[in-house]
């Protein structure tokens, strides 16, 4: 058993103008991992290749040490993935539904689906149907959290939930966490839940990788610095300084610190007036918005 | 089979099964009726349309499927048995059950030769849909079309031709055929979904798809996948109406007007897609800056000006093929006013309820206008009035009405990434 739970390698998928990858992404065991980036980025379309939802053009995909295609059952047997696409209608009723799923599974637990339907406030003589969006969101994590999968793929699973409901999932999921070589990896919009509960980061934009990485490392390698230029005219171009907004001689930089060489910013033109943290939205802002 | 495969295929919501019930029900007795006096009615017609509803199940809980630990082959097979092998299995235990009943009363009047024709003509006629969905769905190139083509024109042909035992025959080795390729077709199939309309930006590199504006533009966006819809429609029903006029040609007691109450039944299919292309929308067009008076008359005008247009073709193409087609004329306000109420109860019931009761309607509602000259003016009424009913309810439904914005399962599976070929 390896210590990664994903491993993409050079993944490419083009669909029409979009173009994803060459995709090279790691993701460790017992991780949970907040996949990010903004509209289009291909979150959705990573997620789903790696379920098996399509095929890419390129490249290998190991996830729960299982190779897609080749080892597909084996692979969608350790793994629950929760989109917000799925529609459970179909089968009429929130039972019949529970019912049809749990039959594929030898690891689902009758016991924690009960208390979770209870926990989420869904019943099981419910129609599918008339359920509003957030409890059919509920419905899928229901699905997806009373099994004991090795990976969780969680797709946008806040939206449309309530902040007690979201509390509740991220609960779930901390507990889903204690069981050993479990990983998560959750695509949302909610960085500042994020935040909180992930300890590992991938930021994605336009179908490349912008950076992955543990959250507290990548944060501390970026900074965001502001400060003013002593000659009127613009910052020289420097590794690891990227200029993201100039009002008159104010600069304001992101800092990586990985590439940035301090004494050669020192010896610019240019006086550091605050060096400012970053948050993970602030990173998020300054990564994909400039 | 598989454990997981049966528990795909086994999987009926009860009120489905009722249905199904009642399709295998009605089957047996018009086995029977053919087998006691063989040249009265058609069971075959109806055996065309068994697989339709496994073929939509199947498409609908496509995506859950895809997420469960079960292989593409498995997920295939699951499609096979449902929408191919039921319908086979269906036609031939009805018939047989037809057979040892009324064999029992001694009331046989077919040949040997006869009934083993209609068992061949019966199982092309129950995989032919289904088939040539799958193929499509399966091959997905030009070579899916020149097929998919070719087993059309091999079905004309044995539709068109007298029931001999050699006709028979050849269908049932046609059936065989298709059942087996589909069976060993090592994937998953993809059925997509045609009626989904898409409302906003373009996505790039896709195919040029609908989207709605403001004013004018927008409504002809909004009515340009459905007149195109409509045209399809018609289309078919003149294939109905060929169908059923050679076939009537061929010694059953069919008459030119029941055909005709077919071919429009078939025609009154289309409001049943426009309806879930408004449906698909609804949220969106109620957000729009007009008066649901507007909206209400709008869709319905949409759909008359359209059951119009593919009549046209229709009630052209019939005469052009049979001569005068005066049933379809006295059928026409008929069938606008059915066109008319089924949008709504489209919106209202979910299901495409007013596509299941278009053919009895049509048919029952035929034999009667077809009885009198006079009793034509009844037929207007009835269509007037079922516009008028029609805008109504529909209004009432676009404004006041929930279930029109509730979120309806599509065949959902646009998965990202490329599909795979097998």
């Amino acid at each position: 058993m390896t210590d990664d739970a994903i491993v993409l390698s050079r993944v490419t998928s083009r669909r029409g103008d979009f173009q994803l990858g060459p995709l090279d992404w790691t993701v460790p065991r017992g991780a949970v991992m907040a996949f990010i980036g903004p509209n289009g980025a291909g979150k959705t379309t990573t997620l789903d290749l790696m379920m098996g939802l399509g095929q890419p053009d390129g490249g290998a995909i190991e996830v729960a040490g299982q190779h897609q295609p080749k080892d597909e059952v084996a692979l969608k047997a350790r793994v629950a993935y929760v989109n917000p696409d799925l529609n459970f209608a179909a089968w009429g009723k929130v039972g019949r539904a529970i019912d049809f799923i749990s039959g594929f599974y030898a690891d689902w637990d009758n016991a924690r689906c009960a208390r979770l339907l209870a926990e989420f406030g869904l019943d099981r003589n419910e129609r599918v149907a008339t359920l509003s969006f957030g409890a059919r969101m509920k419905l899928s994590l229901v699905m997806a959290l009373s099994r004991d999968a090795e990976v969780l793929l969680l797709d946008e699973p806040t939206v449309g939930l309530d902040v007690a409901t979201r509390h509740k999932l991220f609960g779930e999921i901390l507990d889903f966490m204690k069981r050993e070589g479990r990983t998560v990896v959750i695509s949302s919009h909610q960085l500042a839940d994020l935040e909180r509960l992930a300890d590992h980061v991938a930021i994605l934009n336009h179908g490349k990788l912008l950076t992955s990485g543990r959250m507290d490392e990548l944060v501390e390698r970026y900074e965001q610095i502001d400060g003013r230029l002593t000659n009127g005219r613009s910052l020289p171009a420097l590794d690891g300084v990227r200029v993201l907004a100039r009002d008159g001689d104010r600069v304001r930089a992101l800092l990586d610190r990985k590439f940035a060489d301090e004494t050669e910013l020192a010896a610019c033109p240019f006086e550091v007036l605050a060096r400012t943290p970053l948050t993970l939205e602030d990173l998020f802002v300054a990564l994909v918005a400039n | 089979m598989t454990s997981f495969v049966r528990r795909m295929v086994f999987d009926f919501r009860p009120a489905w099964l009722a249905a199904i019930a009642v399709l295998v029900a009605i089957l047996p007795l018009l086995d029977g009726l053919w087998l006691a006096q063989p040249r009265s009615l058609i069971p075959q017609v109806f055996v065309f349309f068994l697989a339709m509803p496994a073929l939509t199940a199947a498409t609908i809980k496509l995506p859950v499927w895809g997420m469960l630990p079960v292989s593409r082959r498995e997920i295939g097979r699951a499609q096979w048995w449902l929408a191919v092998a039921s319908p086979l299995l269906i036609v031939l235990a009805s018939l047989s059950a037809a057979l040892a009943v009324v064999g029992l009363c001694g009331g046989v009047a077919a040949s040997p030769a006869q009934i083993a024709a209609l068992a061949g003509d019966e199982c092309a006629l129950a995989v032919a849909f289904p088939a040539l969905a799958l193929w499509n769905s399966i091959a997905r190139n030009r070579l899916a079309a020149v097929v998919a083509v070719g087993w059309l024109a091999l079905l004309a042909v044995v539709a068109f031709s007298p029931l001999t035992l050699a006709v028979g025959l050849t269908a049932g080795a046609l059936a065989a055929t298709a059942a087996v390729v589909t069976y060993l077709a090592p994937t998953m199939v993809l059925l997509r979904s045609t009626v989904q309309l898409s409302i906003g930006a373009r996505r790039a590199g896709a195919r040029s798809r609908p989207t709605l504006r403001s004013g004018m533009r927008g409504w002809a966006t909004l009515a340009a996948p459905f007149l195109t819809d409509t045209a399809g429609m018609a289309v078919v029903s003149i294939f109905a109406f060929a169908t059923m006029r050679l076939l009537a040609r061929h010694g059953n007691a069919l008459t030119d007007p029941t055909a005709a109450g077919f071919a429009m039944a078939v025609l009154a299919l289309a409001p049943s897609i426009f309806g879930a292309q408004v449906r698909q929308s609804a949220r969106a067009l109620r957000g729009l800056p007009v008066s649901g008076d507007f909206l209400a008359s709008a869709s319905i005008g949409a759909v008359v000006a359209a059951q119009l247009l593919a009549f046209s073709a229709l009630y052209l193409a019939c005469r052009l093929l049979t001569g005068p087609a005066d049933a379809l004329l006295r059928l026409l306000p008929f069938a606008i006013g059915f066109s008319a109420c089924s949008l709504p109860l489209y919106l209202r019931s979910r299901n495409p309820i007013g596509a299941a009761l278009s053919f009895p309607v049509f048919i029952i509602g035929n034999d009667i206008l077809a009885g009198s000259p006079t009793l034509a003016w009844l037929g207007v009424a009835v269509g007037f009035a079922g516009v008028v009913a029609g805008w109504v309810w529909l209004r009432f439904e676009l404004t006041r009405g929930r279930r029109a914005y509730r979120p309806w399962p599509t065949a959902t599976s646009s998965w990202r990434g490329r599909q795979l070929p097998g």
